[in-house]
C-alpha cells in the first residue's frame, strides 16, 4: 500500500497542499485519497464501505430538505455537535443548530436553492451544550429523486485552525497571503476531489492533479516528509527528508529507530514527549524543534509538524508530517539572542559604569539641553535626573559657571574634538575645581548630535597640590635652616643607621656628601659611653615620651671626643609606630669648659667665704639673709637654718637703728652701693658686735639690682684697742706736753730776760722748771718700762727670795716719804723663799706703798704683810681666783699692802691697774705720779705668773693683794 | 690800759705760775688765777677778768664744760674766754672755736708769744 501511495504520489499533479495548513487537509486528503483509491482499486465496492466511509469521515456531514430538516448526518458531526443521531433526524431544523448572529444565514441556505452550491462558508453552530463551534462548510444541491432537493453539505470543525490561522497570521504575514492562496488553492482541489468523488470518472485525474500539487508543495517549501505507522512502526521518509540531513536514500531504514537515534539526546525526551501528548490527544498538533544527527556529524535544527491518525476505538494507528530546516533560522535566532544578550549585556555595564562612576558624566545636546546625567550628578548637585533633563545648561547653572560650560562643549561640537579642560562648578561649600573630558557623539551621519562630559573633581588634588608645593617650599627652608644651624642635625632609623647628616654635623664626621654616611650607624659617630647612654636611656625616653636630652659626645673624624647637649625626637609614622629619630646636638665644649671654671671659681669662693675669719652676709632684695658663712654664724650664734630667710634689719640690728636702716636700704640699693661702713648687729645673746662692713651690690644680667654681698670685720675688739689706744696717746702727749709746757714757758722767760733769774721769781720759775722736767723724766720711764714689760723685752732675773728681805727693803726706801706724810708702816713677814726678781718685785712694793701713803691721811697705819698660802686658804680670805700654774698644788706666796685711806669705789677696782687710769686724774698732779704705777706692777706680778688685784671700802681704805707663785724648795722644805 | 686783769683756769700748778709771771712780767697784767674749772667758775664771777685763759684739759671739768658754765652764767657769759690746749690737730681747734670761744692758743708757747696773740686775739693794742 505504500508502494502503491508513493507511486500514485509520484504521478500527482494538481494536489498542492501547504505545509502550515496540512495538519488537516492532509489527513483529509489522504483519507480521502486513501478511499478512493479503494475505490478504485476494488472498482465499486459496496455500499456498506461507502457509508463507513460516510460515517467515519474527518469532516461532519449532514443532508438538509428545501425546508431546512435535517434528513441525514454523519458520525463525526454528531461527535461534534454531541448529539445523537435519533435527537437529530427529523426533530431538529438546521436553522436550530445555528447561533443567532447566524440566522440570516438561513436565506444562504436558501440560496442554495438556486445556486449549485455553497463553499468555504464560515458558521458556527450550537453543540447540544450549547457550545459553539465553528465550522467550514461546503454545501451541493442534490436533486434527490425521492426527497427533492437535498441539501448536502459537508463541514469542518474549524477550531485549530482558527487557532492556526491567527498564529501564521502573526507569524509571517506574507506566508499567510501564501497559506490563504494555497487553502483555496486546496480548497478547490478538495472541491473538485469531492466533485470527483461524486462523478467518479473524473476522480483519477483530479487524484493525479492532487499528487503532483502535493509535491510541488513540499519541494516549494523544501520540506521532508515523514510518515510513522504506528502499529507497524515502519517509517516512511522522504527524499528530502534524507538529503536534508546529508543521508543518501539508502542511508535510512525504514524503522522510527532512524529518526529516533539521531535525535539529539538533549531533546530526545522533549520530543517524544510532544509525540506523546498529541498521539494522546492532549495536543491537536505534533509541533516539535529539536536537533537531528546529521551524516556529517553535525547537528540541525529541524520544525517537526504532524499529525496523527486515530482507529475508531481512539487508537493512534498513523503519525504523518513534514521535517523543516529551521537550522538557519534557529541559528539566526540564537545569534539573535545572543547579540541581543550582549546588547543587554553592555547596556547594564554602561549603566552601571554610570550610575557607579565617581565622575560626572552627562549628555548634552547641539542645544545644550542634558540628555543624560549619572547618579554622580543627581548625588553632587543635589538634584534628580527628572529635574535636569530636558533643561539647558544656562537653566541649571548660573551664568558665569554656564557660559563656561557652553562655551567648552560648543568648541567640542565644531572642531569635533575631544576637549581636556577645567571646568568650575558650584557647591556648597564653594566653588569645586573639575577636570572635563568633553567629546562629541555623532549621529549615523556622522554628524557630532550631543557632547558627552566626565568631570572629576579635583578641587581636593587642587588644595592637595597647593598644599603639596607650599609644604615642599617650607621643607626647602627648614632644611636651608638645618644646613646653615651650627649644630648637629641628624636622623637614623630604628636599625640606628643615619639618613641625614646637616652640613655641620658632615663636617665634624668628615662627611662630604650626604651618601657618604648611609652606611655608618650611631656606634661610629659616638663614643662607647656616649652611645650607651643614647641607646640605653636616650631613645628608650624619645619612644616612651617622644622626646629626650641630654649630655652626650661623639665623635669626630679625627677621633677627637666634642661633649654635646644632645636632643632626641622620636618620629612616628601614620601608623602611630616610631620608625625614626631624630636629633640635635650643640656642642658644648666651651660651656663645659666654662662651667668647669665657673665651678672651680665658686667652690674657691665658697671655700674663701666659709673659711675665711670675715663675716659674709648675701642679702636678696627684700632684705632677707640669702647666705651667711660659717664665721658669720657663729659670731652670732644662730644656725644656718636660723639665719637663711630672716629679715636682716629685723634680726639682727638693735632696734634704734632699725627704723633708720630700714629707710636706708631701698635707698642704698638703688643708688652706688659700694660703700664701707661700721655698724653694729645683735648675736642670738644679745651681744652687740660692731662689724665693719664692705659692701658689694648684685646685680643680674640687665643689671637689676638683685641683693648684696656684705663682707664684714669683727672689730668690736679692735674698737675699744683702738679707743684705748687713741686715749692713751691722748692722754701721754698730754700728759709729756703739761711738763714741757712748764720747762718751755720757764727757760722762754729766764732766757729772755723777762723775768731774772736771780730774782726770787727767777729762781721760782727755774724750780718749776727743774720740776718739770724731773717730772717728764720720770714719765718717760715709767712709759718706756711699762711699754718693755708688756712687749716683754724685759726679761726677769729671777733668784731665790727672801719675803721677809724684799719687805724689808721696800719698807726701808718708803720710810722716809711715810714719815713725811704722818703715816706709820706695820711690816709682817714670815720667813717664805720664793723664786723672782727681788728688783721688781720691791718695784711693786714700793708702788703700792706710795700710793697708799699717798692716798693715806697722816698718822693712819698702813699694813705691809706676806704669807704662804694654798688654795683654800686664799679662798677663805675671799681670793676668787688665782693665777696658779693650772693642775699644781703649789703654795703661792701672798703679798698684802692695806691702808685706811679714802677707799676706791667698785667701779675703779680694776681700771685703776690700767695706764693713765686713776681713781681722780687731779691726783696724779696733786700726789705726784704718772697714772702708770699700777700698770706697771700688774705687769709684773703677772710675768711672775702671780696676780695683783685689790678690795677696798670707800673711806674705809684699801688692800692691795699680790701672789707669786711658791717655790719648788719649799716643798724640798716640807720634805725635811 | 695797763691795768689789765687776767683769770688763768689750769690743772698744772707749773704752767699755771708760768703763765701767771709770763703775764705779768711781759704786759704787766694782774692775773688771777684757778686750779680747776669750778676754781675758775667762782673766781670769774668774783673778779669779773678782761679775759680768761683756760685749760681744756683738766680732770673732773674740762675746759668747754667750764666755758659753757661761764656762757651759761649772765655775769661771766660776755668775759672774752681764750682755750689753752696742747691739742695741736686744726680739726681740734676748729672744734673750740665752734664753741663760741674768743680763741685758741696752743701750748707750749713762748712769753712773748702768749702775750701777742692774746693782744691780737682779744684786739688789745696795749
Amino acid at each position: 500500500m505504500l508502494t502503491l501511495f508513493v507511486s500514485t504520489a509520484q504521478v500527482s499533479t494538481t494536489s498542492v497542499i501547504a505545509s502550515y495548513y496540512s495538519g488537516l487537509s492532509l489527513t483529509l486528503f489522504v483519507l480521502v485519497y486513501y478511499l478512493l483509491t479503494r475505490q478504485v482499486a476494488k472498482l465499486k465496492q459496496a455500499e456498506a464501505a461507502c457509508r463507513d466511509l460516510y460515517n467515519n469521515a474527518p469532516c461532519g456531514y449532514y443532508s438538509i430538505t428545501e425546508d431546512g430538516a435535517i434528513i441525514a448526518i454523519n458520525d463525526t458531526a454528531l461527535r461534534w455537535l454531541g448529539y445523537a443521531r435519533e435527537e437529530i433526524i427529523g426533530k431538529i431544523k438546521i436553522s436550530d443548530l445555528l447561533v443567532p448572529e447566524d440566522l440570516e444565514l438561513r436565506d444562504v441556505v436558501g440560496q442554495f436553492l438556486v445556486q449549485t452550491f455553497v463553499k468555504e462558508q464560515e458558521l458556527h453552530l450550537l453543540r447540544k451544550d450549547g457550545t459553539v463551534l465553528p465550522a467550514l462548510i461546503n454545501a451541493t444541491i442534490v436533486k434527490d429523486a425521492q426527497r427533492g432537493t437535498v441539501i448536502r453539505t459537508s463541514f469542518f470543525d474549524i477550531t485549530e485552525r482558527k487557532l492556526i490561522e491567527e498564529a501564521l497570521r502573526q507569524t509571517n504575514e506574507a506566508l499567510e497571503v501564501r497559506v490563504g492562496q494555497r487553502t483555496s488553492e486546496l480548497t478547490e482541489v478538495i472541491d473538485r476531489l469531492q466533485r470527483e468523488l461524486f462523478q467518479r470518472e473524473r476522480v483519477e485525474r483530479a487524484l493525479r492533479e492532487g499528487e503532483e500539487r502535493w509535491q510541488l508543495a513540499i519541494r516549494g517549501t523544501n520540506d521532508g516528509i515523514w510518515d510513522w505507522n504506528l502499529k507497524t512502526d515502519q517509517v516512511f521518509f522522504s527524499s528530502r527528508w534524507k538529503e536534508m540531513l546529508g543521508y543518501q536514500e539508502e542511508d535510512i531504514g525504514t524503522t522510527s529507530k532512524e529518526w529516533r537515534q539521531r535525535v539529539h539526546p538533549d531533546d530526545l525526551e522533549q520530543v517524544l514527549q510532544s509525540c506523546q501528548d498529541h498521539i494522546t490527544g492532549r495536543t491537536s498538533f505534533y509541533v516539535s524543534e529539536h536537533r537531528l544527527l546529521c551524516k556529517d556529524g553535525s547537528y540541525k535544527w529541524i520544525l517537526a509538524r504532524g499529525q496523527a491518525l486515530w482507529d475508531q476505538k481512539g487508537d493512534a494507528i498513523r503519525l504523518t508530517g513534514s521535517h523543516t530546516d529551521i537550522s538557519e533560522a534557529k541559528a539566526a535566532a540564537i545569534q539573535r539572542k545572543q547579540a541581543e544578550e550582549a546588547l543587554r549585556k553592555s547596556q547594564e555595564q554602561l549603566q552601571a559604569i554610570l550610575d557607579y562612576s565617581p565622575a560626572v558624566i552627562y549628555l548634552t545636546d547641539t542645544e545644550h539641553r542634558y540628555k543624560l546625567i549619572n547618579r554622580k550628578f543627581e548625588s553632587l548637585f543635589n538634584t534628580t535626573s527628572v529635574e535636569i533633563l530636558g533643561k539647558s545648561v544656562d537653566e541649571v547653572w548660573v551664568p558665569e559657571i554656564a557660559e563656561v560650560f557652553v562655551r567648552n562643549s560648543q568648541q567640542v561640537i565644531d572642531q569635533g574634538m575631544p576637549l581636556e579642560v577645567e571646568e568650575f562648578a558650584s557647591h556648597e561649600d564653594g566653588l569645586h575645581t573639575y577636570r572635563s573630558i568633553k567629546f562629541p557623539l555623532y549621529d549615523a551621519n556622522g554628524v557630532p548630535c550631543a557632547v558627552c562630559g566626565i568631570s572629576t573633581d579635583i578641587t581636593d588634588v587642587c588644595d592637595e597640590l597647593r598644599l603639596r608645593k607650599i609644604a615642599e617650599a617650607e621643607r626647602a627652608k627648614l632644611i636651608a635652616i638645618l644646613e646653615a644651624t651650627p649644630d648637629i642635625v641628624g636622623t637614623i632609623d630604628l636599625n640606628e643607621k643615619i639618613h641625614y647628616l646637616n652640613s655641620a654635623a658632615r663636617q665634624i664626621f668628615g662627611f662630604e656628601e650626604n651618601k657618604d654616611c648611609v652606611n655608618f650607624t650611631l656606634a661610629n659617630v659616638q663614643p662607647e659611653w656616649s652611645y650607651e647612654i643614647v641607646r640605653n636611656e636616650g631613645i628608650s625616653t624619645a619612644m616612651r615620651d617622644g622626646v629626650w636630652v641630654g649630655e652626650t659626645a661623639f665623635l669626630s673624624h679625627d677621633g677627637h671626643e666634642i661633649p654635646v647637649s644632645q636632643l632626641i625626637v622620636a618620629h612616628k609614622s601614620a601608623d602611630g609606630n616610631v620608625n625614626m629619630f631624630s636629633t640635635i646636638a650643640r656642642d658644648i665644649t666651651q660651656q663645659k669648659q666654662i662651667s668647669a671654671t665657673l665651678f672651680e671659681a665658686e667652690r674657691r669662693w665658697r671655700s674663701l667665704l666659709d673659711n675665711v675669719y670675715l663675716v659674709v652676709v648675701g642679702l636678696d632684695q627684700q632684705g632677707k639673709v640669702e647666705y651667711a658663712n660659717h664665721c658669720f654664724l657663729e659670731l652670732v650664734g644662730y644656725s644656718k637654718n636660723e639665719v637663711i630667710g630672716q629679715d636682716w634689719i629685723k634680726t639682727f640690728l638693735p632696734t634704734h637703728q632699725q627704723k633708720q636702716m630700714q629707710n636706708n636700704l631701698a635707698e642704698l640699693w638703688s643708688q652706688e652701693f659700694n660703700t664701707h661702713h661700721h655698724n653694729v648687729i645683735l648675736t642670738k645673746s644679745g651681744e652687740e658686735r660692731v662689724i665693719a662692713w664692705n659692701n658689694t651690690v648684685l646685680q643680674d644680667l640687665q643689671g637689676n639690682v638683685i641683693g648684696t654681698l656684705s663682707i664684714g670685720e669683727d672689730i668690736t675688739e679692735r674698737q675699744v684697742i683702738e679707743r684705748m689706744k687713741e686715749e692713751f696717746i691722748s692722754v701721754v702727749s698730754h700728759e709729756l706736753r703739761t711738763p714741757l709746757t712748764s720747762i718751755h714757758g720757764a727757760l722762754n722767760l729766764l732766757s729772755s730776760d723777762l723775768v731774772d733769774i736771780k730774782s726770787d721769781k727767777g729762781r721760782r720759775v727755774l724750780e718749776i722748771a727743774a720740776e718739770s722736767a724731773e717730772r717728764l723724766v720720770r714719765l718717760v720711764n715709767d712709759i718706756l718700762e711699762l711699754e718693755r714689760l708688756e712687749s716683754g723685752k724685759i726679761s726677769l732675773s729671777k733668784q731665790v727670795c727672801q719675803a721677809s728681805q724684799l719687805l724689808e727693803k721696800a719698807t726701808e726706801m718708803m720710810q722716809v716719804m711715810a714719815n713725811r706724810a704722818g703715816i706709820t708702816l706695820l711690816v709682817s713677814s714670815m720667813p717664805i723663799q720664793f723664786n723672782a726678781d727681788s728688783d721688781r718685785i720691791i718695784q711693786v712694793l714700793t708702788n703700792l706703798l706710795g700710793n697708799a701713803i699717798k692716798f693715806s691721811a697722816r698718822d693712819t697705819k698702813i699694813w705691809l704683810t706676806v704669807e704662804l698660802g694654798n688654795r683654800e686658804l686664799l679662798r677663805e680670805n675671799g681670793v676668787r681666783e688665782l693665777s696658779v700654774v693650772s693642775g699644781s698644788e703649789l703654795p703661792m706666796v701672798l703679798f698684802k699692802v692695806q691702808d685706811q685711806g679714802r677707799g676706791i669705789p667698785e667701779d675703779k677696782l680694776e681700771s685703776i691697774f690700767e695706764r693713765f687710769h686713776q681713781v681722780d686724774a687731779s691726783d696724779s698732779r696733786k700726789k705726784g705720779g704718772t697714772g702708770l704705777g699700777l700698770g706697771i706692777c700688774r705687769s709684773i706680778v703677772q710675768q711672775h705668773g702671780g696676780r695683783i688685784w685689790v678690795e677696798s671700802t670707800l673711806g674705809e681704805g684699801s688692800s692691795f693683794y699680790f701672789t707669786l707663785p711658791g717655790q719648788q724648795l719649799d716643798d724640798e722644805n716640807h720634805g725635811k | 690800759m695797763a691795768n689789765r686783769r687776767i683769770l688763768v683756769i689750769d690743772d698744772e700748778d707749773g704752767i699755771r705760775e708760768i703763765i701767771q709771771i709770763c703775764l705779768e712780767a711781759v704786759a704787766g697784767w694782774q692775773v688771777f688765777t684757778a686750779a680747776s674749772g669750778s676754781e675758775g667758775l667762782i673766781n670769774a664771777q668774783s673778779t669779773l677778768p678782761d679775759a680768761i685763759l683756760l685749760d681744756v684739759m683738766m680732770p673732773d671739768m674740762d675746759g668747754p664744760t667750764t666755758f659753757r658754765r661761764l656762757r651759761a652764767n649772765v655775769i661771766t657769759q660776755d668775759i672774752p674766754t681764750i682755750l689753752l690746749t696742747a691739742k695741736a690737730k686744726i680739726s681740734e681747734q676748729q672744734q673750740f672755736i665752734n664753741l663760741g670761744v674768743t680763741g685758741v692758743i696752743t701750748k707750749p708757747f713762748k712769753a712773748q708769744d702768749l702775750v701777742d696773740q692774746m693782744r691780737i686775739i682779744l684786739g688789745w693794742k696795749d
